[in-house]
């Protein structure tokens, strides 16, 4: 049993070029109205999301345009001290806060019950 | 991804270009399969032209774009047994007589490829089709025995004993039609 390889060139698509480009032809030919209409169907989709999306970037546009013209009308001197929200007692806890200071235990319980008094 | 994987994403969308470009990368090995199925020219033609046709309709169902020649390779194959199925036992003369005019207008010539397509298309309709397809597939296409037994679901091995069984009957058919046109 020899295992070289016979000639199969006459049957070989490869080795006729008019017959193949033939081919070529016909498949393209029968193709042509599936290709036109995959074609069409991704241009249809990326307009309908090219519609989409130009709205939705000028709604998004004027939302930052409000936003904006908010903040920057908004007066931040009104806005009152956070010690103005302590206690009105003799506990300098206003000064710790304004110092940014840790009171100990010990000042904490005498302010508390020198304010008691 | 490969460059096949990229063009099936592009054949997808549409392009024409692409899709062509499947079409030349992967017609002789087609041809190859409808013919080792059917033995008969005509008819490997036009399943040939139909399954590309319809691996286009279908092309969303190739879940793997990096594998779409075997993909194609099996539509191929499943429209030539339905075509073969469908027929009734038809004459198997048919490689030559089918075979269209040859690009060159050399008679002498073109009645000795006529003789040769007869004797080769007669030896050929005398292997089984599994023999048939795995000698065409690797002797003509190029196909590694792997590659063929994927495709024609056997193993490795059984695609090399189909390869030598045929070759040897091809051989000894052949061989003897020489002897008798002496």
């Amino acid at each position: 049993m020899s295992d070289e390889n016979l000639d199969f060139s006459e049957l070989d698509l490869h080795r006729d070029p008019e017959k193949f480009e033939r081919m070529v032809g016909a498949i393209m030919g029968r193709s042509r109205g599936e290709l036109a209409r995959r074609a069409a169907k991704r241009g249809g989709a990326m307009e309908s999301v090219a519609a989409w999306l130009r709205p939705a970037l000028a709604s998004a546009a004027a939302v930052a345009i409000v936003s904006v013209t908010v903040l920057a009308l908004v007066r931040t001197e009104d806005v009152p001290h956070a010690s103005a929200y302590l206690p009105a007692t003799d506990v300098p806890a206003a000064a710790w806060y304004d110092e940014d200071v840790s009171p100990t235990a010990a000042e904490v319980l005498v302010a508390t019950n020198e304010g008691g008094r | 991804m490969t460059e096949i994987g990229e063009l099936v994403i592009r054949a997808q969308a549409g392009d024409a270009g692409a899709f062509e470009r499947l079409v030349r990368l992967h017609l002789g090995a087609a041809h190859t399969v409808a013919l080792g199925v059917t033995n008969n020219t005509a008819d490997a033609e036009d399943v040939t032209q139909d399954a590309f046709v319809t691996a286009l309709q279908r092309i969303e169902d190739c879940k793997n774009p990096d594998r779409f020649s075997g993909w194609l390779l099996a539509i191929v194959r499943n429209r030539a047994l339905n075509l073969k199925r469908s027929q009734s036992i038809r004459a198997a003369a048919p490689l030559d007589a089918l075979q269209g005019a040859s690009a060159d207008s050399n008679p002498a010539l073109d009645a000795s490829r006529s003789f040769l397509r007869r004797d080769l298309s007669a030896a050929l309709a005398q292997l089984t089709e599994v023999q048939r397809q795995v000698v065409l597939l690797h002797d003509v296409e190029g196909y590694k025995h792997r590659e063929i037994g994927d495709l024609l679901g056997i193993t490795d091995g059984a695609s090399r004993f189909h390869l030598s069984t045929a070759r040897a009957v091809l051989r000894g058919l052949l061989n003897g039609n020489k002897k008798e046109d002496q």
